[in-house]
């Protein structure tokens, strides 16, 4: 194997789950399950589906303009609970954000299957994730 | 361990005839892919091969996010899993998405469109445009 270009900038062993995670350069929510090659199938503005390259199987979504659906409905409207350690941090439901962005596009059957898919298959496994708002732009 | 950003030449999308710009891969992102995510963090290898060479350049990737830009590209060879790496499928194309300040945060296959095969399918209706294209 080609030795990797970046093999300085890393060191020790990899592994571990991260769970759905907060990518504040892309205002997104990421989160796969299987590490495999992904091919992205875009459902709308809000929500493209991971299929694995290998099995053929959905395996991760992500969930994009977080801070515009968090700056639609609120804080109030969207955390389930407070996480504190060192700075304050806002327990989301993938459920609630996912409802909420469904809600604001076209309400189309291939739409609500997609999400609806999403949630049952991906997101009812780890359905919380905690967000720094210090990290995030909120319009 | 270099704790820095990886800084890569890009074409300036703003002047593509101009003198070349930085992209920036994100040490943090770096680290994300090759602690929870190797076959991503494996794939950055084509994430420079698309920088390098891209096919088409659009910009308006979002619909929340002003700006923001998608390099397009098809390497050679891409991980499918830790320790296997096969030829890129030619029905696939390889995208690079970056926020304005050219920092890149998400790397991956896609469909390629029928009409063209070297841009994303729907590259008509979920870009803001398309500013460069390949024509060698």
């Amino acid at each position: 194997m080609e030795e990797h270009f970046l093999k300085d900038f890393v060191s020790g062993p990899p592994g571990g789950d991260s769970g759905p995670w907060y990518n504040p350069e892309g205002d997104c929510i990421i989160y796969q399950t299987v590490d495999e090659g992904v091919i992205a199938n875009r459902i709308d503005e809000i929500l493209t589906i991971y299929t694995s390259a290998v099995s053929g199987k959905d395996i991760g979504f992500q969930i994009k303009g977080v801070a515009a659906i968090i700056s639609r409905f609120g804080w109030d409207g969207i955390h389930v609970g407070f996480k504190e350690n060192e700075k304050e941090l806002k327990s989301i439901s993938l459920t609630f954000l996912l409802l909420a962005a469904y809600e604001n596009g076209p309400r189309t059957i291939g739409r609500r299957m997609a999400y609806v898919e999403t949630i049952d298959n991906l997101v009812l496994n780890s359905p919380r994730i905690s967000l720094n708002p210090n990290e995030m732009v909120l319009a | 361990m270099v704790d820095n950003n990886y800084m890569q030449d890009i074409i300036d999308p703003n002047n593509p005839r101009g003198p070349k710009v930085k992209a920036i891969i994100p040490h943090w992102l770096i680290l994300k892919y090759y602690k929870f995510h190797p076959v991503r963090y494996e794939n950055l290898r084509a994430t420079k091969h698309v920088l390098e060479n891209p096919l088409r350049i659009f910009t308006g990737v979002r619909i929340y996010n002003e700006g923001g830009l998608c390099f397009v590209g098809r390497p050679n060879q891409w991980y499918i899993r830790e320790a296997t790496q096969v030829p890129f499928p030619q029905d696939l194309i390889f995208a690079v998405y970056m926020n304005p300040r050219f920092h890149v945060y998400e790397c991956r296959a896609e469909h390629a469109a029928s009409d063209d095969p070297s841009s994303p399918e729907n590259w008509q209706n979920r870009y803001g445009g398309l500013i460069w294209r390949n024509t060698s």
